[in-house]
């Protein structure tokens, strides 16, 4: 087989071969990110980041009006689920008692095709080899990126579905900071709803477990009084709202920018503790900024290098000062 | 300065550092490099600096101590002046590479070199920022980051792995 692409790239000129290679990739991530929306699935699957690793079960049901809904589930350590239907997500964290919800879970933006045009700008995409999953063929798509502000990303996209059966994130030393894998896997399933009907919904209602919820603004204006002057190369703005946070009292800014593929969210709250000092952090992929900026909490994370993040921070601004400069 | 320079150095000795001394106390521009090459010195060694009141703390440690003239003393950290230039040297390379890091957005630094810049500023002693583990903190910016993400429309729910992640240390 490896013989045959051999001779046949004998044949084809270099560029067109390229191009071809890349559409043929391009196809791939396409399948891909309509996988989701498209295939119903159930299994269980290890997830990497750090030293971590965590196994879950997860059941994925798209509802043919619209909508998923989901079921998670971690097998180690201590017991955590997440439901996610058509218009939230809820955490159930039963060693403390608690469950966290979040409205926006369905606005989420799917990639889609012409986001995937936005893609290419930014990463090189190009097929690899053949592997085997949980027991069904893959096929692995590389995104490499242009610059060092965005990760190398891996997947291994099922044959038939298209659905990602592993997923790396790598950093520019080719270090795996997150890995995704599934260990089992069932595709194609009918609807069972009790796979995701909550074990611990009725329980955290009888024992009255603490609930955060965050919601949306009702004026969903789409200013929040902030503006990035100059964000990182490739960098777009998703959306900008006001909302709440779970947990938090009064409101705050979110800001989201992505290029495709990794996303970047700022907060700004209003208000700090006085003894806040800049922090950076990092889990897996993600990096995490802190500081202080005119009074405000911004508060900057996303599936990025740390440069990235402070890049943001450093081009965030309130608006009154960024027009009286002008 | 020359003068101040040798004291400094542990160079001038018998009547030559007598005189610098006099100098010292009558002058205040003198006294003021005097400070600021101590304060460099201390910075460079790592000492703790007490901010505006160095020069205090120099005629004190002064007064404690005058073996601070010998030769031997000061070999020990080598010349202060020396050490003053290339700490005025290497602070201004530091912030240039800080202030290329800042206005440029196309060459990326590593943010190690602005935590250079925050170290060693003897004004506001920071810590040096580095990237720590975030160990289960930060939730509530996950769980909303974690909707509009497009790795969750990949990878549906499975991404709120991390949201909801423990960390070993917090483990019941």
């Amino acid at each position: 087989m490896k013989f045959w692409w051999i001779i046949l790239l004998g044949f084809v000129p270099g560029s067109a071969l390229a191009a071809g290679e890349s559409r043929e990739a391009l196809a791939i991530l396409e399948k891909m990110a309509e996988a989701s929306q498209k295939v119903n699935y159930s299994g269980t699957f290890m997830f990497q980041h750090g030293n971590q690793v965590e196994t879950s079960r997860i059941a994925h049901f798209v509802n043919p009006a619209g909508g998923v809904l989901e079921r998670l589930e971690t097998l180690d350590g201590p017991a955590r689920e997440v439901i996610r239907n058509n218009d939230q997500v809820t955490c159930y964290l039963p060693g403390s008692k608690t469950v966290l919800i979040d409205p926006r879970g369905s606005r989420q933006f799917p990639v889609r095709v012409e986001q995937i045009q936005e893609i290419v700008q930014h990463y090189n995409v190009v097929k690899g080899g053949m592997d085997r999953v949980a027991g069904m063929q893959c096929q692995w798509v590389t995104l490499t990126p242009n610059d060092n502000l965005r990760y190398t990303r891996r997947f291994c996209a099922e044959l038939n579905t298209g659905l990602p059966l592993q997923a790396r994130t790598l950093n520019d030393k080719n270090k795996t900071l997150e890995a995704f894998a599934f260990s089992t896997l069932d595709i194609g399933g009918s609807f069972r709803r009790e796979m995701v009907q909550s074990k611990y919904a009725a329980m955290s209602v009888k024992q009255n477990w603490r609930v955060d919820r965050s919601a949306l603004s009702a004026d969903d204006s789409g200013d929040s009084g902030w503006v990035v002057q100059s964000p990182p190369a490739g960098f777009r703005k998703l959306m900008e709202l006001r909302r709440s946070m779970v947990g938090k009292k009064g409101k705050a800014s979110h800001l989201v920018y992505s290029d495709g593929l990794a996303a970047v969210s700022i907060f700004i709250e209003p208000g700090a503790k006085p003894d806040q000092k800049q922090a950076l952090r990092h889990q897996g992929a993600l990096h995490i900024y802190s500081h202080v900026v005119a009074g405000h909490t911004v508060t900057i994370l996303g599936e990025t290098p740390a440069e990235t993040v402070l890049r943001f921070a450093r081009s965030l601004e309130p608006k009154t000062a960024a027009t009286a400069l002008r | 300065m020359e003068n101040i320079s040798a004291l400094m150095d542990g160079e001038a000795e018998g009547q030559d550092a007598h005189q610098a001394f006099l100098r010292l106390g009558d002058n205040p521009e003198t006294r003021e490099s005097w400070d600021v090459y101590h304060l460099i010195g201390d910075v460079m060694r790592g000492e703790t600096v007490g901010g505006n009141d160095v020069s205090r703390r120099v005629a004190e440690a002064l007064s404690r101590e005058p073996t601070v003239l010998a030769p031997v003393q000061a070999r020990r950290f080598g010349s202060p002046t020396k050490f003053a230039l290339s700490a005025a040297a290497s602070v201004s390379a530091v912030a240039v590479v800080g202030w290329m890091a800042f206005s440029s957005s196309n060459i990326a630094n590593p943010p190690v070199e602005i935590a250079q810049v925050k170290s060693i500023a003897p004004a506001r002693a920071e810590a040096p920022l580095v990237s720590v583990p975030n160990d289960g903190q930060m939730n509530e910016y996950l769980l909303a980051h974690q909707g509009i993400s497009p790795s969750t429309s990949l990878h549906g729910v499975a991404p709120y792995i991390r949201t909801i992640s423990v960390a070993p240390a917090a483990e019941r």
